[in-house]
């Protein structure tokens, strides 16, 4: 089967290869990181979502940008392939790698496949989206009867008999160029693939421009200004606001974490991380991606969190499953992902599965945001500072704790009335943080 | 861990941890008795790894009652060497 460079997030289309983390003939568990690859937010760990023998690795590491959906490896299904143990032991398989004959399908190798259905993973269901297939046309041929990504894949190279997959112009581009056909990804959603496929895989082909060195700054700040673009040139935003009394959940909070060591200590950002992710959890037409003209819900909450990285520049990867965490996790999660963002040591599956925002500029002193919705993405919740303020309680005015929740949502999905109930859910929920 | 620690002792080891956390400080820029908060451009979550770098550096707990000793570097210097050498309940 062959291994795409995968989405690398919204409006980054290309990366460089930086590193190959495996060698032909190593077994890839579900889930391993298996190259390397630079975009525009930094360096990005690329995850191999089914169980596999590396056969050919196509692509050297280089500064060559290479456009989303190259072929750059060719990998067997692991049972097709040689027994592990006739093959060439590596260095390069960390020893806690889930190994290939455990049950796949129920190997816990990411957060992401916690709560998913049995049959098909969300970097599957994903990748299925960006490319417009229906699931219900896939033929699975997973471990368990799961829908892996080549199965989506094939659909796309394979389209129906009698459907034309490859137009005549690229047909003759292809064969001047003597390019395999095998090898081209279609760009588009019906599998077609067309000359300008053709063309950009010559265009990623030819040596890089002798070039100016790239700005990683100005880079990145390229590629939020083309997500932030996009997001207010196509989506219709509303925004709503709520005030929270924060009295309750900041004296649990404090009363809990002097019993915890430093080490153990939990931060309010990841009590409103958490309500956030539970409220979603009966709003689910604030979670998910705007795809092809339809919104599409996903069944988990993962949480894109903004973290403002050093030196400028934001990325907002995603903690996969956040309803399901308890704070501890939430806080490890946060800990870890803040950690790898600002090291610049991103998973891919982090970039492009967040299925909905929060932005939290307390620590800046910001009262209140007035968030940008992250494209595909339908909503995004901001948080002010937890300060005091004079509220009025019980019919009398008294000075608490409060934070400034706000809602940014997409028209298209949401009216302000759903938008609302979800701000109350969450004010609700932080006001009685012992449920959290 | 020594059972005493000096002033110097404790600021190399709180720059020493916040040169981890924040790397783009310039350690020569930072006044010893200003708030951190209003000269350095740290959030909670650096903040509070700040503390766990601490605490790990010098086996000094740090409950959560005494952070606000924190705010300023020689406050944290001056609770380091109040506390060096106390036993810890971990």
């Amino acid at each position: 089967m062959d291994f795409t460079l995968p989405s690398l997030g919204a409006d980054m289309d290309e990366g460089a290869l930086v590193a190959w983390l495996v060698e032909p003939g190593d077994t890839v568990a579900r889930g391993q990181i298996v190259a390397e690859v630079e975009t525009d937010k930094g360096i990005i760990e690329i995850e191999c979502w089914d169980d596999v023998v590396v056969e050919e690795l196509l692509i050297e590491p280089s500064d060559r940008r290479l456009a989303v959906g190259t072929v750059i490896a060719r990998f067997a299904e692991a049972g097709a392939a040689a027994p592990p143990d006739e093959l060439p032991a590596t260095d390069s398989e960390p020893a806690s790698a889930p190994v290939a004959e455990e049950p796949a399908i129920e190997a816990p190798v990411s957060a992401s496949t916690r709560h998913r259905t049995a049959r098909i993973t969300p970097p599957v269901r994903h990748l299925a989206h960006e490319l417009g297939v229906d699931l219900d046309r896939v033929e699975a041929t997973g471990p368990g009867g799961a829908i892996t990504r080549d199965d989506v894949q094939r659909i796309v190279r394979h389209p129906a008999p009698g459907r034309a997959k490859v137009s005549p112009r690229a047909r003759r581009l292809a064969a001047e160029a003597g390019i395999d056909l095998a090898t081209v990804a279609a760009s588009r959603s019906d599998g077609l693939v067309v000359a300008a496929d053709i063309e950009s895989l010559l265009a990623n082909a030819a040596p890089a421009p002798a070039a100016e060195p790239v700005d990683k700054a100005q880079a990145m700040r390229a590629a939020i200004g083309r997500s932030m673009e996009r997001s207010k040139r196509e989506i219709p935003h509303y925004y709503l606001a709520t005030t929270i009394d924060m009295a309750s959940a900041m004296q649990w909070l404090d009363e809990g974490n002097d019993e915890r060591p430093v080490t153990e200590r939990i931060l309010p950002a990841v009590l409103l991380l958490k309500a956030t992710a539970l409220a979603l959890e009966r709003f689910p037409d604030l979670n998910g991606h705007w795809v092809d003209g339809a919104f599409r819900p996903s069944d988990e909450v993962h949480l894109g969190v903004a973290v403002s990285l050093r030196g400028g520049g934001l990325v907002a990867p995603a903690i996969h499953d956040a309803a399901g965490l308890s704070l501890s996790e939430m806080m490890a999660a946060l800990t870890d992902l803040v950690a790898r963002a600002r090291a610049g040591r991103l998973r891919g599956s982090e970039m492009t599965e967040a299925t909905v925002t929060v932005t939290n500029l307390g620590d800046r002193g910001v009262e209140v945001t007035y968030p940008v919705i992250v494209p595909p993405q339908v909503a995004i919740v901001g948080f002010g500072r937890i300060g005091d303020e004079p509220i009025v309680a019980d019919g009398e005015l008294v000075v608490r704790p409060v934070v400034h929740a706000t809602l940014a949502a997409d028209h298209r999905v949401t009216d302000g009335h759903a938008g609302g109930l979800f701000l109350l859910a969450v004010k609700r929920l932080l006001e009685k943080p012992e449920d959290l | 861990m020594t059972a005493t620690m000096s002033i110097d002792e404790a600021k190399a080891a709180i720059f020493g941890v916040l040169a981890g956390v924040a790397p783009e400080i310039d350690p020569a820029g930072v006044e010893h008795d200003v708030e951190l908060d209003e000269q350095l451009d740290l959030d909670s979550m650096d903040y509070l790894n700040w503390l766990i770098g601490i605490s790990k550096a010098t086996g000094v707990e740090i409950p959560q009652r005494d952070a606000s000793e924190f705010m300023t570097i020689d406050g944290a210097a001056n609770y380091l060497t109040a506390h060096a050498g106390e036993p810890t309940t971990a």
